[in-house]
């Protein structure tokens, strides 16, 4: 079957809702409708009834789409209405745009506004001057790490010492010191608590210290090089 | 019409008048006038200014910086904008302590908007220009590279340009690393050019720090040592290498003459010898053919080989370096002795083949795959290319050349038990480590070991570097001496020679490694004289400073 004979069988959605437009009172349903969904029939799928037979040239029933009532939304909307309506009658504000006092108020509006925009003028120029600020501190800081850098290049440090007298010591006036088992433990007894007394001189603490170049039985070294005169 | 009425509409007329009159004003500017208009406002109120990214520095290994950057300003001028232009150079010459006349000439520059008075200006002396007020004056900011420590190393890290690109050096290799990527900053000035609004468009990137195997001191100590050799023999140049040779870490890297970084120096002074100019490495080289033939299993180092006070190879002639008479010498007292006649013996046995597989496997002939830029292939001659005598001279470190690197590199193989490793200088970017680079077995340990013990004949009495000596300490290396070919020619110099040393320590467990070569020195010219004393300095503050025990 072609299309074309298949058309006066049908009943259009459009020439329904042209039907609905040119003058037919809008009809009210007497009981609840529904809403949104797919069709629910009551009764189960039967081929033989005709509705559900599969017939390629009819399209599927489709829900008839209906109107809502505009009765629906009025009990919701009339009271706000009435609100609003007894808002802009209401004899207070009626006296207040007769009166003088509207016009201070919209006065000190405008003035209010124009605060606030100069606030936010000066807001944004600090908040660029902060900026330009931030970039001027860094640039600071890089050239005082340059400096910083520069004061502890080696050659300067060495010449220093050598000025002051320091020397690396030869190699072979380093004494390396080495471990036993048994000296984590001994030096860890060997700790006392600190007294409240003055700390001893670096003299004092020097000549009790372990003298350089003692050694235990095994072990690795560990100690650095000592500086000599 | 009351007369009161009249009025109120000729009142309402004017209005409307003046209310068409503003409308169709306004539309004429909208409409028409808004590209230009907009422009103008753009360049009476907008600013874009490009936000230099600061190159990120780079440092030693115990963090002491050794480039970092700093803020400056590139001074530049409006020509039309400067109203007294002489006066004006006057002053500005007097602060960037340029020529009056130059400042001026740029100031007076016709057809220009912008030139250039001076690029690179430290910020301290650029906010002394700003102090001026010149109208017409402009100031840059940029990022200025700094040398903190002068001289120290300048021909490993190298230099940038103006615009602050890597032109040599790490600064060249590692420019990607280091550059970072320049912002831009948007500014809204009010009438009297303070800032209402200032936002970044782009922020800029700061490039990323590099850190270094280098060790500031050592490098220090070790250019010192340079510089003693360079007042003493006055040589054409000289170079040296600290290596760990258990990583292939550099620990300094040294090239005399000293260069600044900081300053314009010629480009022939920038190179990093090291790895920039090969040499023929003379008795040096002899530990290929002696380690290859351990390694194949021909030789023993108590192997005897009778030794002729001279041998006739075609026409050529090969004497040692002292005369001597015929006598009969084991593969230790050959390498000992440096015995040129005992070296040919060996190579002999190892044959040219074997040979030239020993000199590619110990990594001659390509680059280490060191991170520096710049490494040279050195000149190894192929089998095929060798003539009747070839197998005369190249055992005895004649007739090929090599950087001071590849040298180092391969002495290292034989300090760390038999592992060539691809030396390297980085430490970390951005503080994250760089791995060691994976080394592969060119000697069994046992070879290696042997080479050591008889390496340490050099240093010994009887040996060609007998004079040096640290106390408590085992020192190895070889010497060499080596006549320098003549520019542009294939004949060898009779007056110039290449010194060199490769030694490390101690001897057992090798923890540092150094070599030293010294282009053609003057009143001394043997390795043994020139470049061991040099190495031994180097050593004797090296092992106590890097904490290594005698051994």
């Amino acid at each position: 079957m072609s299309p074309s004979s298949a058309a006066p069988a049908q009943t259009s959605p459009a020439t329904t809702r042209k039907a609905a437009q040119t003058g037919a009172p809008a009809r009210r349903s007497p009981g609840p409708r529904r809403i949104s969904g797919p069709a629910h029939h009551a009764h189960r799928a039967d081929p033989a009834h005709p509705a559900d037979r599969a017939d390629p040239a009819r399209p599927a029933a489709r829900p008839q789409r209906t109107a809502r009532p505009a009765v629906r939304s009025a009990p919701s909307s009339a009271p706000f209405t009435q609100h609003v309506t007894r808002v802009f009658d209401h004899s207070l504000l009626d006296r207040l745009i007769r009166g003088r006092a509207w016009i201070g108020l919209i006065g000190f509006a405008l003035i209010g506004i124009v605060a606030m925009q100069v606030t936010l003028l000066k807001l944004n120029a600090g908040i660029g001057r902060s900026v330009q600020r931030v970039t001027v501190l860094q640039r600071q800081s890089s050239a005082l790490a340059a400096e910083v850098a520069g004061l502890s290049a080696a050659e300067r440090v060495q010449s220093q010492a050598t000025g002051l007298g320091m020397v690396y010591a030869p190699p072979n006036d380093v004494r390396y010191l080495h471990v036993s088992p048994g000296d984590a433990a001994r030096a860890a007894t060997a700790f006392v608590a600190p007294s409240a007394s003055p700390p001893p001189s670096s003299t004092s603490a020097s000549s009790s210290s372990t003298p350089a170049g003692s050694t235990s039985a095994s072990g690795a070294p560990v100690s650095s090089a000592s500086i000599g005169p | 019409m009351a007369p009161m009425q009249l009025r109120i509409g000729k009142l309402f007329a004017v209005f409307v008048i003046l209310l068409a009159a503003a409308g169709a004003r306004t539309f004429y500017l909208g409409a028409f006038q808004a590209g230009k208009l907009r422009q103008v406002a753009d360049g009476q109120q907008l600013t874009k200014v490009e936000m230099p990214a600061l190159r990120g520095a780079i440092l030693d290994r115990n963090g002491i910086p050794l480039a970092v950057s700093e803020a400056g300003e590139d001074v530049s001028a409006t020509p039309y904008l400067v109203k007294a232009p002489v006066a004006a150079a006057t002053r500005i010459s007097a602060v960037l302590g340029l020529r009056e006349s130059t400042v001026e000439k740029a100031l007076t520059k016709a057809h220009t908007g912008f030139v250039y008075i001076e690029r690179g200006v430290p910020e301290a002396t650029a906010q002394r220009v700003a102090a001026l007020h010149i109208p017409g004056i402009a100031l840059s900011p940029v990022a200025l590279r700094a040398y903190p420590a002068g001289p120290l190393a300048a021909q490993v890290l190298g230099n940038v340009d103006v615009d602050g690109n890597g032109l040599a050096g790490l600064e060249y290799s590692k420019n990607a690393v280091l550059r970072g990527s320049n912002g831009v900053r948007r500014e809204v000035n009010d009438a009297r050019g303070d800032p209402i609004s200032v936002s970044d468009l782009k922020a800029a990137r700061p490039g990323k720090p590099i850190e270094l195997t280098l060790d500031s001191s050592l490098q220090n100590a070790v250019e010192n040592v340079l510089a003693a050799v360079g007042a003493k023999y006055r040589p054409q140049s000289a170079t040296a290498i600290a290596m760990d040779p258990q990583t292939g870490a550099i620990l300094a890297m040294a090239n005399w003459p000293r260069v600044s970084a900081n300053e314009p120096a010629p480009a022939s002074a920038r190179i990093n010898r090291a790895v920039g100019m090969t040499f023929e490495p003379g008795s040096t080289f002899k530990i290929v053919a002696i380690g290859g033939a351990l390694q194949d299993g021909l030789v023993t180092p108590t192997t005897n080989f009778y030794l002729p006070s001279s041998l006739q190879i075609y026409d050529r002639t090969i004497h040692d370096a002292e005369v001597r008479p015929a006598e009969e010498a084991t593969v230790a007292q050959i390498l000992a002795k440096s015995s040129n006649i005992g070296a040919v013996e060996i190579g002999g046995k190892l044959g040219g083949a074997r040979f030239n597989h020993w000199v590619s496997r110990l990594g001659f002939g390509r680059p280490t795959g060191v991170d520096l830029p710049g490494e040279q292939y050195g000149i190894v001659p192929q089998p095929a290319q060798y003539s009747g005598v070839s197998m005369a001279n190249l055992p005895i470190g004649q007739g090929e050349s090599v950087t001071p690197l590849q040298l180092t590199s391969a002495y290292a193989a034989i300090a760390n038990g038999g592992i060539l490793r691809a030396p390297h200088i980085v430490a970390a970017i951005d503080g994250k480590p760089t791995p060691t680079p994976a080394g592969r077995r060119v000697f069994d340990p046992r070879v290696a070991s042997e080479l050591r013990d008889m390496l340490r004949g050099v240093l010994a009495p009887g040996g060609t570097a007998s004079q040096v000596t640290i106390p408590g300490y085992q020192l190895a290396g070889k010497t060499g001496t080596a006549q320098e070919v003549v520019a542009g020619s294939t004949t060898y110099s009779k007056t110039a020679y290449d010194a060199s040393f490769v030694g490390f320590a101690p001897a057992g467990d090798p923890k540092v490694l150094v070599s030293v070569e010294v282009s053609a020195p003057r009143g001394a010219i043997n390795g043994g004289e020139v470049a061991a004393p040099a190495f031994g300095q180097i050593m004797s503050f090296a092992l106590p400073y890097l904490k290594i025990p005698p051994a």
